[in-house]
């Protein structure tokens, strides 16, 4: 397993700036041992330009599982960098897909296309960002702490798990946040993706915070195949008041201690989970 | 009117108990009917009716001459090996619903004992509603179920609109889903769902039940994909969500049939467990998802 941790501005104020957290995030990519394919036409981080209107895409990138199941279930992603509401807020769009034409296009099944964007920028200072993966899975939490007014953004794909959260090669879950909206989607290896849903399938209390005595809880998310799958190892569900942003949290999941880093707060619109409007948040796998 | 014509004699024997009974207050005799009936499926499953005094007595009490009004109690208590760590009395007090006195209601609360006269001690739930918007002269399939540890009661499953009655007590489970001493579950489900923990040491949580049930439901959709049909268990709520009850599943009415009564086979903890199907419920959210949706209580 591999983690990469660096400070970016969430900003497109510049071309610096809109230059640093897309590469910085593209090179964490690789350092986490993830591929980048040969599709022709990818960003380049030397001369791209910062986006100059609203919801733009100034380029993307293909990259690739590198693990076991890949050959079995291949699992290919889209990133395109740009502006979000504002010009100066960054976004990206993630497609997920089991194949590409090697110009940037998916072939056969895919994922919906997910927006993944900050509700603002910021100038002053750098947020952290914690990237991780074992070749087959990417989670990814940009600008922790941010706060609600710019948001974190959170994307997370992984295999589904067996009963003891091994990884299969039936699919993947694919869970997104930010600012705005949050999405779940299952994305089989076989049969057609299942409609991505506007907010996670968790078991959440449909009150409450969570907090009981002296324990808090957190959530896993469940991949929705009809029933409620194995959970995903990829983030979980917590109630802000519980616990700070951008702290760092072991979860037992499959009998195993896993490592996750809180979001802080993100949307400031709708946030239920489980019903439950109480404020919430995740918190991204990073080991 | 008899009460043999309004509750039909069990159809099951064993751990399960089940009756057919008209959910109507309209008489003294429907109301002694479905009233006794459950009660009499209670002692059949293998609870214990204490002997605190002024209990209800089923040949005499009236129907409720008014909306919200209780015409009397029982006290019940379970009877399993983890009774003497972790005893679970609960009344049931039996009357009207509060804004017409023909529909049914029954109040329930859970305690750790009794002080003989009708009154539970020690740490104790709050007190549940359990109402219905409807009444009927139809009878309707009722089941009851436990093994001493545990009751699982679907009255009205199907027949009359809106007329589903719905709750269980169980213990929480270990992970493998054996009961333990830690305290119990309890759901409710009619007119309104609720939820609350108690515990056998501590309080109970919340300290209002929850308006709504913990259940790992899809956001939207109704749960089918393919050829996969989902349905949900109920989780107690511990701060985090407990393993899961096996006393009650979320069902979504589209894959089932709005239609209840029907019997599923469902294999949790590694084993199969029988569920029967109940109508769909008045109250449909159940977390954060409207699709017509209901409960199947454990029948077994």
């Amino acid at each position: 397993m591999a983690t990469s941790t660096y400070a970016a501005y969430p900003s497109n104020s510049s071309d610096a700036r809109f230059r640093a957290w897309g590469k910085a995030l593209s090179d964490a990519l690789a350092a986490v041992g993830l591929v980048k394919t040969d599709d022709v036409g990818q960003i380049d981080w030397a001369t791209v330009t910062r986006p100059l209107s609203v919801t733009l895409s100034m380029g993307y990138e293909v990259w690739r599982f590198n693990d076991a199941l890949h050959s079995s279930d291949p699992i290919f992603f889209r990133i395109s960098y740009g502006s979000g509401a504002a010009t100066t807020s960054p976004c990206i769009w993630v497609t997920v897909g089991h194949a590409t034409d090697h110009a940037g296009n998916f072939i056969g099944m895919t994922s919906r296309e997910f927006t993944i964007r900050c509700g603002g920028y910021r100038d002053a200072n750098t947020y952290n960002c914690y990237i991780s993966s074992d070749g087959g899975r990417i989670n990814i939490l940009l600008f922790a702490n941010v706060g609600s007014g710019v948001s974190a953004l959170v994307f997370s794909i992984e295999r589904l798990k067996d009963t003891s959260g091994n990884p299969l090669a039936t699919g993947v879950n694919i869970i997104t946040g930010d600012s705005t909206a949050r999405y779940q989607q299952l994305l089989p290896a076989l049969g057609s993706p299942r409609a991505a849903m506007a907010t996670y399938q968790c078991g959440a209390p449909p009150s409450g915070d969570g907090t009981y005595g002296t324990t808090v809880g957190v959530f896993p998310i469940l991949p929705n195949i009809g029933y409620a799958g194995n959970p995903d190892l990829g983030a979980l569900c917590y109630f802000t008041a519980n616990i700070a942003g951008e702290i760092t949290v072991v979860a037992q999941l499959y009998g195993t201690n896993h490592t996750y880093i809180t979001a802080g707060a993100m949307a400031t619109g709708s946030t239920a989970i489980g019903g439950n409007t109480t404020d919430n948040s995740l918190a991204v796998r990073y080991e | 009117m008899s009460q043999t014509i309004n509750a039909r004699a069990n159809i099951s024997k064993g751990n399960t108990y089940a009756y057919y009974a008209a959910p109507s207050n309209n008489s003294d005799a429907l109301f002694r009917a479905w009233g006794k009936a459950l009660s009499d499926a209670m002692a059949y499953v293998g609870l214990i009716k204490t002997n605190d005094s002024g209990q209800i007595d089923w040949n005499t009490v009236a129907t409720p001459a008014a909306v919200n009004t209780l015409q009397g109690y029982e006290i019940w208590r379970f009877n399993d090996a983890l009774q003497s760590s972790n005893p679970v009395y609960f009344r049931i007090d039996y009357g009207s619903q509060s804004g017409n006195k023909l529909y049914p209601r029954i109040d329930l609360q859970v305690g750790h004992g009794s002080n003989g006269s009708g009154t539970l001690t020690g740490l104790l739930s709050a007190s549940f509603t359990v109402a219905i918007a409807a009444y009927g002269a139809t009878l309707c399939p009722c089941f009851v179920s436990s093994d001493s540890g545990r009751i699982n009661v679907a009255m009205f499953t199907t027949g009359v609109t809106n007329s589903t009655m719905l709750f269980y007590i169980e213990r929480l489970k270990d992970d493998s889903g054996n009961p333990t001493a830690s305290g119990v579950n309890i759901v409710t489900a009619a007119a309104a769902r609720l939820q609350q923990l108690l515990p056998s040491n501590g309080s109970a949580y919340p300290a209002s039940a929850m308006t709504g049930v913990q259940a790992a439901v899809p956001p939207s959709g109704n749960g089918s994909y393919g050829v996969n049909l989902g349905l949900f268990p109920i989780l107690p709520n511990l701060g985090y969500a407990g393993n899961p009850d096996l006393g009650g599943i979320v069902h979504f009415s589209a894959d089932t049939g709005s239609v209840g009564g029907i019997t599923i086979t469902v294999n949790l903890y590694g084993q199969n467990h029988t569920y029967i199907t109940a109508n769909t419920l008045a109250a449909n959210n159940v977390g954060g998802n409207s699709t017509s949706n209901s409960i199947a209580i454990r029948y077994e």
